[in-house]
């Protein structure tokens, strides 16, 4: 046989290969848009979740954690220390505890979140030219105690101990500059080279993106498992003549969830993050969809090769629930990923969200543009490639068992048997 | 149970792969090494000195020397680096001409845990190092090396962290989220367990096995995953005492019975859900949602004081907020039974929540006449 004449059947055999491809597009949006159990992963979740969290993260920084400070000094430097350190934007001073007992059991009731302990000799210490120790014990029931209290205490030892010696040296006859330039030789000076965020701007725009990829597993692993249980044969496709090639199948479904999600990310990744006026600094938002599109395309066929394996509609969702906060973790941006174990890095990277994650966010804080993110990028449209194909062994695989379960394993024979069916469920409909 | 792989993959895989996971993800502790850059335009003899003890501490590690603002960056943009440090020209001139120069250093934000840590790295060695030439300005001069070094640093600030002398990082997340992602399996599994009994329509068996007592057929069903679930937040707990080393200052009995409540009080919010949406998909949805937003709810990783005080209330809709406080009452702050009461006390109200739907769940059971979809 020629090629022409391979060709030219090739093409009467597959010529309504598009028009399948759009029936299928059309029935899994009519599918997606009636399944309540899909409404709620695909809309509700996405459009409430996101505001959830941004009241919650509402607050960009902890001010005035609560502390309790000992004084055993009395002294006019003691109460200047105590005075700097409610001044400080971290903490406020909410006791004066009498001993540390004291102070000790405050914490444990939960009143404080971290003490200051200025000991007897500190003034008499500093007025004779010795070093005078500051104690400080930090709450460790979370991280954020931890850090304010640390911040305040060195910034108010440093600014005070300045003072004290700039004292000492004029004292000494050193004209003022000569005194500050001993001082401090040079300043330490932290810049802003991009709008500084605090707690919500670093975690909002992860939530999102892991939500927008959970949803996309979760819904369709639903629609699967309701599929597996509606057809004949507990099928993942219904026993449609449109439904016989593989790859429109994968594409029509594939198109569907796309197109459902175009304004599901526009929402939750432009929307939201200017609601909660979290910066963004990318210069227009077709960027961030341009770098979008390849994340989105790589979690449906996740989602797609994932859901052969889900022969009930419930089964899905404990499993990728538990999920979500590993995949939080291994994005890298939480826990920075040198310190990673190797394994749970590479692991990591089978995640389109781990880089969506990185590029959004670097776009989004940095004002990185798309060649700067070009590294994620290209990584996702990898993924897509990859995840194409597994989808179409796990599809073909879930596919031929059913074929070859019902004996319709060669093509034309299908065909009819389809087309059978297809007459046989209408008659029991009507 | 057995008939059905899910029941072995919520009970047993699940709660296996999660103490795994973070058993192991997180086994450096706190971040090091890593990568800053450092841009020198001095390239004297005391900007190598500082370029030096960046490199010398333990979180960072200046991986490039780069010699323009720009390319440090786009380095930064491309996320190749967390922080970059500027040494302006004629450094080390201005130095010892009284004139002050600044050092400028660069970190970014979104990567929140690493940029703090680095900004405190980078801030620390800075003003150490200028503390050191202004100590050796003064030890040139003839002082005293006490004397000098009290004078350049009047004030020291001692810091104890109890309980967690090294800091380490992967103990704050841990502690509650490992028991925090079992107790979100128990309370799906109880809505999976109940549901399914609804959706192939096998409830009147599962009633007239229960003697058509709601209670004991509830009891029955639930009981078994309550131990087996309890047992695998205590295995988790024990995991972080003995294996991972987390401190432990009270009574661990406590915090048993403290998790084997938890696990109750979800498997009663699981029942309320399920109760009230009797579809099974509707409410494994439901369910999956208030569970996973209990994480961000709880005030383990962010804390309670800093929300708006329109969301404190929704706090106590968790009962992991509460194990999370009798986890701090118990192994950091090592209260007693009595001092740490509250808790428990709240963790029993939850067992009382199913009593206002149990009437459904019964009905339900009996008609399955529910709005399926």
């Amino acid at each position: 046989m020629s090629i022409n004449s391979r060709l030219r059947r090739n093409l009467r055999e597959n010529g309504k290969a598009w028009l399948d491809m759009f029936y299928i597009l059309r029935k899994e949006l009519y599918g997606i848009f009636t399944d309540k159990g899909t409404l709620i992963i695909f809309f509700v979740a996405t459009l409430v979740y996101p505001l959830v969290c941004g009241y919650v993260y509402n607050k960009e920084m902890m001010r005035d954690a609560p502390i309790a400070v000992v004084d055993n000094n009395h002294s006019s430097l003691s109460r200047q220390y105590i005075r700097m350190l409610n001044a400080t934007p971290e903490v406020s001073v909410a006791y004066h505890a009498m001993n540390m007992e004291e102070a000790k059991s405050l914490q444990k009731k939960g009143k404080i979140h971290g003490i200051v302990n200025i000991p007897k000799e500190f003034s008499s210490d500093i007025n004779s030219g010795k070093q005078a120790t500051v104690n400080i014990f930090a709450d460790v029931t979370s991280f954020f105690w931890y850090r304010n209290l640390a911040t305040a205490s060195a910034y108010v030892s440093r600014t005070m101990g300045y003072g004290i010696e700039a004292k000492n040296l004029i004292a000494r006859g050193s004209t003022y500059n000569e005194a500050m330039s001993s001082i401090r030789p040079y300043i330490p000076q932290e810049q802003t080279l991009f709008q500084i965020g605090g707690y919500p701007s670093f975690m909002l725009p992860i939530i999102c993106i892991i939500l927008l990829q959970q949803t996309i597993l979760l819904g369709i692993g639903v629609l699967a498992g309701k599929h597996s249980e509606r057809n004949r044969f507990r099928n993942i496709t219904p026993n449609n003549i449109h439904y016989r090639g593989i790859f429109r199948i994968i594409f029509g479904r594939l198109l569907a969830v796309f197109i459902v999600y175009i304004p599901i990310s526009i929402y939750v990744l432009i929307i939201v993050p200017h609601f909660f006026n979290i910066p963004q600094l990318y210069t227009s938002p077709i960027e961030v969809l341009t770098f979008i599109i390849p994340f989105l395309l790589a979690s449906i066929l996740l989602g797609m090769t994932c859901s052969v394996f889900f022969h009930h509609r419930e089964n899905a969702i404990p499993f990728f629930i538990f999920m979500s906060i590993p995949i939080l973790l291994m994005s890298g941006l939480s826990w920075p990923r040198e310190s990673m174990p190797d394994f749970w890095r590479s692991f990591s990277y089978l995640f389109p969200s781990t880089f969506a994650a990185n590029g959004f966010v670097r776009m989004g804080t940095m004002g990185a543009n798309l060649m700067e993110i070009s590294k994620e990028h290209l990584s996702l449209w990898i993924l897509t490639a990859v995840y194409l194909v597994t989808t179409f062994f796990a599809y073909r695989w879930r596919l031929t068992t059913i074929w070859l379960q019902t004996g319709t394993q060669d093509k034309k024979s299908r065909k009819h048997q389809s087309r059978f069916n297809r007459l046989k469920l209408n008659e029991g409909r009507f | 149970m057995t008939r059905r792989p899910i029941y072995l993959m919520m009970t047993i895989i699940i709660p296996a792969l999660v103490i795994l996971f973070f058993a192991t993800f997180l086994n450096q502790g706190m971040p090091s090494s890593l990568p800053i850059a450092v841009v020198d335009f001095d390239n004297s003899s005391t900007s190598r000195l500082i370029v030096r003890n960046l490199s010398a501490g333990q979180t960072c590690k200046v991986k490039y020397k780069l010699t323009s603002y720009e390319s440090c960056k786009t380095k930064m943009q491309t996320g190749d680096i967390y922080a970059f440090v500027v040494i302006p020209r004629n450094f080390e001139k201005d130095l010892h001409n009284h004139k002050s120069p600044q050092v400028n250093f660069h970190t970014e934000y979104a990567h929140y845990l690493a940029g703090s840590l680095i900004m405190k790295e980078i801030q620390t060695t800075l003003t150490t190092i200028a503390a050191g030439v202004d100590l050796k300005v003064r030890l040139a001069k003839g002082q005293d090396y006490n004397m000098a070094m009290a004078q350049v640093n009047p004030i020291k600030t001692d810091m104890h962290i109890i309980g967690n002398s090294m800091l380490n990082y992967s103990f704050y997340l841990t502690s509650t989220i490992m028991p925090g992602i079992i107790f979100l399996m128990a309370m799906i599994c109880t809505v999976y367990a109940i549901g399914i009994e609804f959706k192939v329509g096998s409830s009147q068996r599962w009633l007239i096995i229960g003697k058509r007592d709601i209670v004991l057929s509830l009891a029955g069903k639930l009981l078994p995953y309550t131990v087996l679930f309890s047992l695998m937040v205590i295995l988790s707990e024990v995991i972080m005492e003995k294996i991972m080393g987390f401190p432990s200052k009270g009574d661990p009995t406590l915090l048993y019975i403290g998790a084997v409540l938890t696990v109750l009080a979800y498997q009663a919010m699981g029942m309320v859900i399920i109760g009230l949406l009797p579809s099974l998909r509707t409410a494994l949805s439901i369910a999956a949602f208030y569970g996973v937003i209990g994480f961000t709810l709880a005030g383990f990783t962010y804390p309670h004081f800093a929300m708006l005080n329109a969301v404190k209330p929704y706090t106590y809709l968790y009962p992991l907020r509460q194990y999370y406080m009798l986890y701090c009452n118990v192994q950091i702050n090592g209260l007693s039974f009595w001092d740490t009461v509250m808790p428990f006390f709240y963790l029993i109200l939850f067992d009382f929540a199913p009593l206002l739907v149990i009437w459904n769940i019964k009905r339900t059971a009996v008609k399955l006449d529910y709005e399926r979809d």
